[in-house]
């Protein structure tokens, strides 16, 4: 993507009532977002994606998952603090967001998670093994996509505690 | 059930029966079997929040919506094979499991047919050869006849090890194949040719790559018998693998003829193509890949 065409993407973007946009193609990726501080921000990183803090998120220092882990597929930022929780893969294996190939996703980003509710499976050699939240809260990010590898301890979503 | 496709004569798995050849000390200390449910694994998820003991198992006749991966069918015919799945409470989920039970099915079943067994009028003749496929198939002279699926649950606390073996399932030709069931009698409507057998053992997708016991030796197998030694050879390769992992493992490379051999792997949506150069202990099978690299892949679909 050039920059005019990223410059057609903002102008559309910012007359549209899409509050969040997010594109990946081959390899670059854009992330838009309405709302929080100041006018819509943009970012567009080959391989990573800035998300600006909203309000909330302001205040919380922000880390850089390359930083956290090596070999990491998509990065995102991971907001650090009391009220965010990290889940983290327990095993090497394939993170899968849905239990079957075209069902629907056990969850996205922005949902409200009860405590017990699955998340995602993580498979190695054909053990689904069933990865549950530990606590209420919202999805913010999810970090690894469908059908990709995940070391141990690699971190997998980031939950804001309600 | 499908009643209408069930074969006079035809061994019904009773827990009597299973329980004369159980040896066993705490896999099969309770049975639950049922003529028809959707998935044993799902059967046995529910009765494992229930708190049910470590070692239950829940057996199938007929499972309407047998799953293989990724919620994938596994056909799973009437009275023809044997869907079970235990319930195990280990200390910590460990990826091997799959593997293990791929162990002791596959000695389960040469522990009851010889290599060469006294092949009858309908089989195939020849030679009889299990063999393990990376990481879950039990293949019969180089044909799918069985599978595992295993999940982890309740944060790891529980882990289910599915097994589908293809017992007596009948060849096109046999004279015990069973009229096609109306769908009335198959259970839902359309589900006829997954609850009964169809026109065949096997729908059309499979009947090249899939056998079953019966398709190769020509006779049928006693399926309370081969319950019983699945159960018998799970619980020692379980708890060998607890004592000695390695020892598990090493017997599943000898168990396998996916080491060595050139094979293409579908794995996070793309295909890799190489030689199979070994299983670590973790399970993962380490790729050679065309252009030298090693590759390890932890989950799966290989093709050779």
């Amino acid at each position: 993507m050039d920059i005019k065409e990223l410059k057609r993407l903002v102008e559309l973007f910012e007359k549209s009532n899409i509050s969040e946009l997010e594109i990946d193609e081959k390899g670059t990726k854009v992330r838009l977002r309405k709302g929080g501080v100041g006018p819509s921000e943009v970012s567009a990183h080959r391989h990573i994606t800035h998300t600006p803090p909203t309000p909330h998120q302001a205040t919380v220092t922000q880390t850089k998952i390359e930083e956290v882990t090596a070999g990491i597929k998509h990065k995102k930022v991971i907001p650090q603090g009391d009220n965010y929780v990290i889940v983290e893969s327990p095993m090497v294996g394939t993170f899968y967001k849905a239990s079957s190939e075209g069902s629907d996703p056990y969850v996205k980003e922005g949902d409200v998670i009860e405590k017990g509710q699955v998340l995602c499976i993580v498979e190695a050699m054909k053990l689904m093994n069933e990865i549950e939240s530990e606590v209420r809260g919202r999805i913010v990010s999810i970090l690894i996509e469908n059908a990709h590898s995940v070391e141990f301890g690699e971190p997998m979503f980031v939950i804001e505690k309600i | 059930m499908g009643q209408g496709s069930r074969v006079k004569g035809q061994d019904k798995i009773e827990s009597i029966k299973i329980k004369e050849h159980l040896t066993a000390k705490f896999i099969g200390t309770e049975i639950y079997i049922f003529d028809r449910v959707e998935s044993t694994n799902d059967t046995a998820r529910e009765l494992a929040k229930k708190g049910c003991k470590e070692g239950t198992v829940v057996i199938a006749d007929l499972q309407s919506k047998g799953k293989g991966r990724l919620g994938r069918r596994w056909e799973s015919p009437s009275g023809a094979g044997i869907y079970l799945s235990i319930i195990l409470k280990p200390k910590k989920v460990v990826s091997q499991l799959t593997l293990v039970a791929g162990v002791a099915a596959v000695e389960a079943i040469k522990g009851i047919i010889p290599p060469h067994p006294p092949f009858e009028k309908g089989g195939k003749g020849g030679i009889f050869r299990v063999s393990l496929k990376w990481p879950n198939d039990i293949n019969i002279n180089g044909k799918k006849a069985g599978g595992i699926l295993t999940e982890g649950i309740l944060k790891g606390k529980v882990v289910i090890v599915g097994i589908g073996i293809n017992v007596n399932t009948p060849p096109l030709s046999h004279p015990l194949r069973p009229p096609l069931s109306p769908p009335s009698e198959g259970g839902e409507k359309g589900e006829v040719k997954r609850g009964g057998w169809g026109v065949e053992g096997f729908s059309d997708e499979l009947k090249d790559k899939a056998t079953s016991i019966m398709m190769e030796i020509g006779k049928r197998v006693d399926r309370n018998l081969l319950i019983a030694e699945l159960l018998n050879s799970f619980e020692y390769w379980y708890e060998k693998f607890i004592e000695e992992g390695e020892t598990v493992m090493k017997r599943w490379r000898e168990l396998s003829d996916t080491v060595g051999r050139r094979i293409k792997v579908n794995a996070e949506n793309q295909v890799f193509e190489g030689i199979a150069e070994m299983i670590d202990s973790e399970g993962s099978l380490m790729l050679r890949q065309n252009n030298g690299s090693l590759k390890r892949v932890s989950a799966g679909e290989v093709c050779y």
